[in-house]
């Protein structure tokens, strides 16, 4: 199918063009309580092809570019249609001309990455078991359960190639868990609700996992209504550390950049002025063990090799593609997904020596790269007045980076969120929790 | 004129049915899903353009088996009469590592029945002004353009004004041992989006368009953009509120989202069968104000989640789920509805076809009411007009609500001040907010911009919406 496709964009005068070839193959469990509800299994191949074309107007040069698919099934006809509308669209996608991705000199992975998952060691459906085991392992405590879950494991093959000679193979695998635990005892029932992706079978770490949904959505079914608390640290765990951390990575974008919505500047400060709290330092990674967006090469077919991106709160260099990089007059990093954030000094115990805000569960964590806003309505938190300490739930709270970056702290101790290394909470200090 | 139908599908017809009546020889019901959707994304930013295929652009089958004991589904993309045996191979593993898994984890299997199969034969073409082919990119682009250098003009504190535009051809054959179902329809989506900054302070707002229409969509989209833009000046200025209860009315877009995350999200009956809903103890009970009654369905409007028929070759219906404040019914797809005894609503979606049915909403909204905006902000001692919808949760066991909004202007004695706060975060509980819905107005209307997940996956399109109507929120 590939020959068939370049066979096509030379017949149509396609020169510059790049081919991903994507096979996609899964296997799904979806369970009510323990009770199966449905399996499912999936093999799909398809093909992206961006087609590139040069054109002048007036005395500007353009580098128009669109990407669309060619599917399995497509005959000859079919694929020299959507090809030609692919080419006619690029005309119109006045872009400035930058330089397409070529091989890397370093380049030390070879034609074909080799997969560290150990996912790739045996057939996919061989690992369901494993992962179910793990999930129900911890399933027996009283009044608590897993109410339902959903597993998720895929596997996709992808082939990059283009006209500038890349020819670069890899393979990704994601873990993908739904879980949904609830407490049907006494009283109103309560439930919490999170998904996990990993990269790598371990049974350890999802069954320490569901182990602590499970004493959480038992905290929730002791927990009362919010109450309104002013000026308070307020602690982040789990996901949503990941979710503020990833303000940084993608406002440190060069597409950001160039589009005129991220002031960061090379050499500056990300964090404001007058940091009285830890400096924020990030490093991108190609791999990170256990995470499911691990590779050597990204879908440019560019070598991914680590970048630090952020150190002690100032910008070191931009995540970039090929192309926004050739913009802003950068050397490309490529697509990097996984990213490693500096641990700090402060220890939970210090925290917990006076009042604290700490959530456990947000319904939903919401971080605009944009405007900075970050908040979201709370499932659980724990509430240290000075005197005592209680589970609440409901209630949210709002505010902006610009708020509260410049005395952030950072935690000691590490955790990973799939694609994410780092600290496994921050405390951001003298927010306001508005009750239910 | 009418969309035409993928002559893909078509010509793949015969072959689907054969591997149907393979299929039966061996399990209790099997039935096949074939969908070919084409379509194209275009963005226009100061800084550049993107013309791709559109996220929803697929091409494949997925089948659905039943053993007697279980039911299990096998997604592909390739039908030949050479990849038969594979197809049939696979499916037959994929049974028998399910059962030795259940043997191994000693797992039971959900008992769902014979799923229905009554014989139903009918075909739907929607019909739009013009095709989305037969627009070309260029003139698309040339009418975004336009519509992107009038937005710029309205101010100069904007840094851009972004214009995006999508329209999907969507064909889909289902068939089963008595059902033979086809559809194609065309929706689209336009989007306006000022972006502009003030003082280091970044903000933007949107004003979206959408219909079960063509690319005509472009030439209404230019009435959108003063709006668009007086909201983002307006963030420009905007602090935090002061969290409290307050007296609020919701614009369309806020009040259809109220209903998605409510009594949508909250009445998805296969969180019946999962004993995740809280409104299974609360059917024909008082959930809302009398004067509320909301609707969802994809014959309950034309939008952009408007169909013949489902992912499960179920009927789409109009359902009532609130008439009078009373909560008359869910919404389901077929499974579940074989689990609860009930009858299906035409509600079971898949985000694509190598995705599992869930239930789903379509087009959800409130009904209209007989009173003025300017009634219901005269109305209001203070208080806050809440506009333009960032996002939304949903809780249905606990019927917690979390809606986010970008914008709330502020009412005092039955006057908007000018002053806007951003963001606003509804939270509260359902009944509450409902109960205390007072004021509605004569027009409902319906956007279908936005995506629909189920907690944090499975997208698909629905239309929210409604009138204005004024309520007591918790806000923050």
């Amino acid at each position: 199918m590939i020959d068939q496709i370049k066979d096509t964009l030379q017949a149509l005068q396609i020169d510059q063009w790049k081919i991903i070839e994507i096979y996609r193959s899964g296997e799904e469990v979806y369970f009510i309580g323990k009770k199966l509800d449905m399996s499912r299994r999936k093999d799909v191949r398809l093909y992206e092809v961006t087609v590139y074309s040069d054109f002048v107007e007036g005395e500007e040069c353009y580098l128009g570019e669109s990407r669309t698919r060619v599917d399995a099934s497509m005959d000859e006809n079919e694929i020299s249609k959507v090809l030609g509308d692919a080419k006619k669209a690029a005309t119109y996608v006045k872009n400035k001309v930058f330089e397409l991705p070529v091989p890397s000199e370093d380049d030390t992975a070879g034609k074909e990455e080799q997969s560290i998952s150990s996912f790739g060691t045996a057939p996919l459906a061989s690992f369901i078991p494993k992962i179910v085991g793990a999930i129900y392992d911890q399933d027996d405590i009283v009044d608590i359960q897993i109410n339902s879950c959903e597993v998720f494991l895929t596997k996709v093959e992808k082939s990059v190639l283009s006209s500038t000679g890349i020819d670069r193979k890899y393979t990704v695998y994601e873990n993908m868990i739904e879980i949904i635990t609830d407490y049907t005892g006494e009283g109103e029932s309560v439930e919490l609700f999170i998904i996990h992706k990993y990269g790598d079978l371990d049974e350890a770490k999802i069954k320490s996992d569901v182990k602590e949904m499970l004493n959480y959505t038992k905290l929730r079914a002791m927990a009362s209504p919010m109450i309104h608390i002013k000026n308070i640290p307020v602690i982040l765990k789990g996901e949503a550390v990941e979710q503020f951390m990833s303000y940084y990575v993608n406002r440190s974008s060069a597409q950001l950049k160039y589009e005129g919505l991220s002031d960061y500047e090379v050499g500056k400060s990300v964090q404001g002025e007058k940091i009285e709290g830890d400096y924020i330092s990030v490093t991108m990674l190609p791999v990170l063990k256990g995470s499911s967006l691990s590779s050597v090469y990204d879908d440019d077919g560019i070598f991914l090799e680590k970048k630090e991106l952020i150190k002690r709160g100032k910008l070191l260099s931009r995540k970039s593609s090929a192309k926004y990089a050739h913009y802003l007059g950068d050397k490309p990093t490529g697509k990097l997904k996984n990213y490693s954030v500096a641990l700090g000094d402060t220890k939970m115990s210090e925290v917990k020596e006076k009042p604290y805000f700490e959530i456990l569960s947000f319904s939903d964590f919401n971080m605009d790269d944009m405007s900075g806003d970050l908040g979201g309505e709370i499932r659980l938190a724990r509430y240290f007045d000075g005197v005592e300490t209680v589970q609440l739930t409901g209630g949210s709270i709002s505010s902006n980076i610009e708020e509260v970056q410049n005395n952030i702290k950072l935690s000691c101790e590490a955790m990973q969120v799939n694609h994410y290394f780092g600290p496994n909470f921050i405390v951001l200090n003298g927010l306001d929790v508005a009750s239910s | 004129m009418k969309v035409k139908m993928s002559t893909f599908l078509m010509a793949k017809k015969s072959l689907a049915k054969e591997l149907i009546d393979q299929l039966y020889d061996i399990y209790d019901y099997a039935s096949i899903l074939g969908i070919d959707t084409v379509g194209k994304r275009y963005a226009l930013k100061k800084t550049g353009i993107e013309l791709n295929d559109s996220f929803w652009a697929e091409r494949g089958y997925v089948v659905r088996v039943y053993n007697g004991v279980h039911y299990f589904e096998y997604s592909f993309n390739e039908l030949t009469r050479e990849v038969f045996p594979l197809i049939l191979e696979r499916i037959k593993t994929l049974s028998m590592t399910t059962k030795a898994l259940m043997v191994n984890q000693e797992i039971e299997a959900m008992h769902y029945g014979l799923l229905e199969d009554e014989a139903i034969n009918e075909a739907f073409l929607s019909e739009v002004e013009i095709q989305i082919d037969s627009m070309s990119h260029e003139e698309k682009l040339d009418k975004m353009r336009k519509v992107m250098e009038d937005t710029l003009l309205i101010s100069d504190e904007l840094i851009d004004a972004r214009v995006f535009y999508e329209d999907v051809l969507i064909s889909k054959m289902f068939l089963s041992k008595n059902r033979d179902l086809q559809q194609a329809y065309t929706w689209s989506n336009a989007t306006i989006v000022p972006i502009a900054i003030r003082d280091g302070q970044t903000k933007y707002a949107y004003s979206m368009m959408s219909g079960l229409k063509g690319p005509e969509l472009l030439d209404e989209l230019h009435t959108k953009s003063t709006d668009a833009v007086q909201s983002v000046i307006d963030l420009l200025g905007s602090s935090k509120i002061e969290p409290g209860e307050y007296d609020i009315i919701l614009d369309p877009d806020m009040s259809g989202l109220l209903a998605h995350e409510a009594f949508g999200h909250g009445v998805e009956m296969d969180m019946f069968v999962k004993h995740r809903a809280k409104a299974v103890d609360y059917i024909n009970k008082q959930v809302a104000a009398e004067c509320v009654n909301m609707y969802d369905g994809a014959k309950s409007a034309r939008e952009v989640s408007s169909y013949l028929f489902d992912d499960e070759g179920v009927l789409g219906t109009n359902t009532k789920i609130i008439d009078k404040g009373i909560l008359k019914s869910g919404i389901s797809d077929a499974l579940s509805a074989t689990a609860l005894h009930t009858v299906p609503t035409g509600n079971g979606k898949r985000q694509s076809f190598e995705n599992k049915v869930y239930t789903r909403m379509t087009n959800t909204f409130f009904d209209k009411g007989e009173n003025t905006l300017e009634e219901m902000i005269t109305s209001i001692k203070q208080g806050y007009l809440i506009e333009c919808f960032l996002g939304g949760m949903e809780d249905p066991k606990n019927w917690g609500i979390q809606c986010v909004a970008s914008s709330g202007k502020e009412i005092i004695d039955g006057k908007l001040t000018g002053k806007v706060h951003s963001p606003i975060y509804i939270t509260g509980y359902v009944p509450d907010l409902l109960k205390s819905i007072s004021m509605a107005t004569e027009e409902v209307i319906l956007i279908g911009n936005g995506i629909c997940g189920k907690g944090h996956k499975e997208f698909v399109k629905t239309a929210t919406g409604g009138p204005y109507i004024k309520a007591k929120g918790r806000l923050s």
